[in-house]
């Protein structure tokens, strides 16, 4: 019989402090941060981005309401200066024409922002989470997917600063309530396809009256509505036709309730795998263990529970190398309660190493969401934003406007694999909210790694990077055969006797998409020694030595 | 939304508690201002203990009385902010620092807890559910060595508690020593058969020692585990003061699962009593009663939920189910029907529809259902359980071992799904696969009867 699990929400405390200063003094960076760092200055509505995200015109606590929120940074107009795209909520019922918009703002070449959404034709009115850029059609300039609660869209670029909604005809509008979707090619047959994540088989009428345990109205847990659905994979047919080859490539053997994506190698095979986090259900490792058939192999690879054996409520992931070593680690977000969780690669396995990493008790009083492994202060080693925001009312609350508002948290990475928590996150001036996507980019073209990210129902917030640096950093804008950005290829970066390996993709964090370039801090280091790309094609080139300080194209075919 | 009164009075307590009161005066009395929609029973039994503590203003016991009642019903914050109270007059009083370390984890206060459990297993060396808890909270903060020592040091005092040998086992996986773990694993399986947290850590063992049948068997018998911890001089007495919705639906739903029907459903109908109009309960009720077979009560208990709520899916599912058990298979299929119509994506929905056309001897259509069920939820064992016996009725015989041994991987405990696969090999002349399956049958469920009678009909005693 059916039984309503957890009709009743669960309610517990957060503390009224947020996490305090880590220990201090144990990292060995040539300019330790200050005391009370500012590393970003917000700067959204001084550029002109003036984008209001809506959770919901009225609060009817329909699950869709927790998890919207999405956007991030694209080049839009090819013009090497990154522009931002925010995708709306609204109000989650079907049929729904009268949400605001999407917007799309272009940079200009004084660092403002000019709302270009009806001149670009990308105002898309569907109640919408992620969404994802790539170059779908070969023909060099950038595309975009943004995916809805009902009916995803697919823009096409047509280079010259408009777009079509080419959906129909390329056969992508996937029906069902998508949450992030991800260019890449996993036919290697040179264009990109598809990978949509679905969160649930939702609809109004399924909704549930749950409570927090002091009898509050609070949103359910999405396990609450039994409606786990299956992911989509859309192959490109290289005709600007695509088509749902979903079954036939095995993802029907596997249904989740899925919020985020990592496309990688993950087994070193040489063919691309995704992994998939599922919120409140087991993650998904989507192995190609053989070309075109992935099977799902998570449980028994060790990244699809905790380590007890439970679900955790999965958000954002990145899949990252953070010890340098060759392979792609993952860092997932987690509802508070659990720890985020961070899966070391073992080659044939994942462990969960993410007491040692120093991001376990952090994490434990936060929501996270969107996430992002740069190194933001150039000394050379990676560090970490999350962006957090509850899902429930869970007393105290942090923000007397918003009940579901908590800080994010920046962590400096102290190139062990080990990381220490930034008070204030970075930014202790800017208020907190409910954030959910974090995109990451340069986007002001001077070497260190901005944010965007996105508070529901509440303004976007644009983070410039503005802390002194503590190193050198090289950028590479990693090119296909066209003059767009070769997404699936890996980097390998030599600095004397250290690699340092990346992966070209947009498609990290939550909902969001991100600056496609590859950047790096080098710390002392004054140029790249030698750069290594692998394409998607499994091809082999090497570039440099490359000088420290600037971007760098690496093409196809240019290399040796 | 405006900040709750009840944080307010907690928080102005908290801040006359550190020092910003009177110099001798005894800290406020933690209360619960914000009362609305609590539980009737939670906000009466607070009430009572906030007034003997008031009336023995100094009296450490009244406040730790209150701390329990708050805990016990999981309003953590409140209980925290007691359990301060109380230790302000009995800082000796290590059971309550214990207790109040649980509080604060809940409350996201992972650090403090872990060094108030620390203090406490240092000041009670021989209390288990410190030692163990410690070793738990050190594991998660990456201290391999402390709580492989904590582990220890609770087995030696508890040898018959399995989640101590768990967690040992954990730290032995995650030290690089499987073998050793998957020891300390099945031995805490033969103290609890049922250990999920067991089930899950030997596969983990099992998949690095290379053994990887076995461990896809156990991380799947493992799935949806969750780390026990040991009880202590205060839980029976906290248990007592459980009587909140949330947290007494919570304890029935366990009860079920661990199979103590009669037990989870006293609960239920205690809740009954003060929410006899609610949906979510009556259909649980419903489902317990369903399976002890007590349809004729379920029945009821489910058409008031239908009367209370019209149109909920889930009510018409439960009486689908209900029917099937009474016999009574067209209203079963009319109910299935409407659980469908109202929830079209909801695999429970479908799967209990394809159960009445089953019943009606409607297999094709039941085949269909089945797969549409298992479209819909990969994740639900019994969908494919059935969905691969009705495909061997169906001679879909390659269609019926991948369901049945996809229903085996996802429920590894499920007995049917082996014998029907068994059969299905048996009655194809399959004899090599059939024996395969009884094996693996012999190693599960060694001393079932179903087991001895596969053994029987392959001749293989």
């Amino acid at each position: 019989m059916l039984r309503l699990c957890h009709l009743v929400a669960a309610a517990s405390t957060a503390s009224l402090v947020a996490c305090g200063p880590g220990d201090g003094g144990a990292r060995p960076a040539p300019a330790p941060p200050p005391a009370s760092p500012t590393w970003f200055w917000e700067h959204a509505a001084a550029s002109g981005l003036d984008f209001v995200h809506v959770r919901a015109h009225q609060q009817r606590f329909w699950i869709p309401e927790t998890v919207t929120g999405g956007g991030g940074f694209l080049d839009y107009d090819g013009d090497g200066r990154l522009d931002v795209y925010c995708v709306q909520g609204g109000d989650p019922v079907p049929q729904n024409q009268t949400n605001e918009p999407n917007r799309l703002f272009r940079q200009e070449a004084d660092g403002t922002f000019t709302d270009v959404t009806d001149t670009a034709g990308v105002g898309d009115r569907g109640y919408g989470f992620g969404c994802t850029a790539g170059d779908h059609d070969g023909d060099g300039d950038t595309d975009l997917y943004v995916c809805n609660l009902e009916g995803n869209v697919l823009f096409r670029n047509e280079g010259d600063g408009t777009f079509t909604d080419v959906t129909e005809a390329a056969g992508v509008g996937e029906p069902r309530w998508s949450s992030a979707a991800s260019f890449f090619d996993y036919d290697r047959d040179g264009d990109l396809d598809l990978f949509v994540v679905n969160y649930l088989n939702w609809k109004p009428e399924h909704e549930l009256p749950c409570q927090t345990s002091y009898g509050e109205r609070d949103y359910c847990n999405p396990i609450n509505y039994n409606a786990p659905t299956r992911d989509t994979l859309y192959r490109n047919e290289g005709d600007g036709t695509f088509t749902d080859v979903s079954e036939q490539v095995g993802l029907g053997a596997g249904t989740g309730t899925g919020l985020g994506l990592a496309c990688a190698d993950f087994d070193g095979d040489g063919r691309v795998d995704v992994y998939v986090t599922n919120d409140g259900m087991p993650n998904h490792l989507w192995l190609q263990l053989e070309p075109g058939r992935f099977t799902d192999r998570a449980l028994l690879a060790g990244c699809a529970v905790n380590s007890s054996g439970a679900p955790e409520a999965g958000m954002g992931v990145h899949a990252v190398d953070v010890e340098s070593d060759g392979d792609w680690d993952l860092f997932m977000t987690h509802v508070r309660e659990q720890t985020n969780t961070f899966y070391r690669n073992q080659g044939s396995s994942f462990a969960d190493t993410t007491a040692s990493t120093g991001l376990s008790a952090a994490s434990v009083p936060f929501t996270g969401f969107g996430l992002g492994f740069h190194d933001f202060d150039l000394d050379g080693e990676i560090d970490l934003f999350v962006a957090n925001g509850r899902v429930g009312l869970w007393p105290p609350a942090l923000s007397e406007t918003d009940p579901y508002a908590e800080p994010n948290q920046l962590f400096l990475g102290r190139g062990d694999g080990s990381f220490e928590e930034v008070p204030g996150g970075g930014a202790p001036a800017v208020a907190l909210g409910t954030s959910r996507a974090a995109a990451f980019g340069d986007v002001d073209d001077d070497g260190d790694v901005d944010i965007l990210y996105i508070d529901a129902h509440a303004s976007v917030r644009l983070l410039q990077n503005d802390l002194p640096r503590a190193g050198n950093w090289i950028g590479l804008s990693v090119l296909g055969e066209s003059t767009a950005a070769a997404l699936g290829a890996t980097v390998r970066v030599r600095t004397g006797e250290r690699d340092r390996f990346r992966i070209v993709h947009t498609s990290y964090s939550y909902c969001a998409t991100n600056d496609p370039r590859v950047h790096l801090g080098l710390g002392a280091a004054e140029r790249a020694d030698e750069v290594e790309v692998r394409w998607p094609d499994g091809q082999g080139e090497r570039f440099g030595p490359l000088e420290a300080g600037r971007y760098h194209t690496l093409r196809k075919g240019e290399g040796r | 939304m405006p900040l709750r009164p009840t944080i307010l009075a907690t928080a102005l307590a908290a801040l006359l508690a550190c020092g910003g009161g009177p110099a001798d005066a005894p800290p406020e009395v933690v209360e619960l201002v914000h009362t609305a929609g609590v539980d009737e029973g939670v906000v009466a039994l607070i009430a009572e203990h906030v007034a003997r503590a008031r009336s023995r203003p100094t009296d450490a016991e009244a406040r730790a009385t209150l701390a329990m009642v708050f805990e016990a019903n999981e309003l953590w914050s409140e209980a925290e902010q007691a359990w301060r109270d109380a230790l302000a007059f009995e800082d000796e009083n290590e059971v309550w620092r214990y207790h109040l370390a649980i509080c604060a984890r809940q409350r996201g206060g992972a650090e403090e807890a872990l060094e108030l459990v620390r203090r406490v297993a240092k000041a009670l060396p021989d209390m288990p559910g410190a030692r163990h808890r410690l070793g738990a909270m050190l594991l998660e903060a990456g201290d391999e060595a402390g709580a492989r020592r904590e582990f220890e040091a609770a087995i030696e005092l508890v040898d018959f508690a399995p989640p101590c040998y768990v967690g040992l086992a954990e730290v032995m996986v995650r030290t690089g020593d499987p073998a050793r773990a998957a020891q300390l694993c099945r031995r805490a399986l033969a103290l609890d058969p049922e250990s999920k947290h067991a089930h899950y850590t030997l596969g983990l063992a099992y998949r690095d020692l290379g053994r990887m049948d076995e461990a896809e068997v156990e991380l799947n018998k493992g799935l949806n585990a969750s780390r026990r911890y040991l009880s202590d001089p205060l839980t029976k007495r906290i248990e007592r003061f459980r009587v909140g919705y949330t947290v007494r639906m919570l304890e029935a739903n366990r009860l079920e699962k661990a199979g103590k029907l009669p037990e989870a459903a006293a609960i239920l109908e205690s809740l009954l009593l003060r929410h006899p109009q609610d949906h979510t309960l009556l259909n649980n009720l419903a489902a317990v009663l369903t399976r002890q077979g007590k349809t004729d009560r379920a029945l009821e208990l489910l058409g008031r939920a239908a009367e209370v709520t019209p149109g909920e899916f889930s009510t018409h599912i439960n009486l689908a189910a209900c029917y099937l058990d009474m016999g009574n298979f067209p209203l079963a299929l009319e109910n299935a029907e409407e659980a469908c119509r109202l929830a079209p994506k909801v695999g429970q929905a479908h799967f209990v529809r394809a159960r009445a056309y089953l019943a009606l001897g409607r297999t094709g259509e039941a085949y269909a259902e089945l797969k549409e069920a298992a479209a819909l939820d990969s994740t639900a064992g019994i969908f494919r359980a059935l969905l691969g016996e009705v495909a061997g009725r169906l001679g879909e015989h390659d269609a019926a071992v991948e369901h049945l041994e996809a229903a085996i991987r996802m429920m590894p405990g499920y007995l049917p799904a082996f014998a029907v696969l068994c059969r299905l090999h048996h009655g194809r002349g399959e004899r090599r696969e059939a024996l395969e399956v009884l094996q693996r049958t012999r190693q599960a469920f060694p001393n079932h009867p179903e087991t001895a009678a596969l053994g029987r009909l392959l001749g293989a005693q």
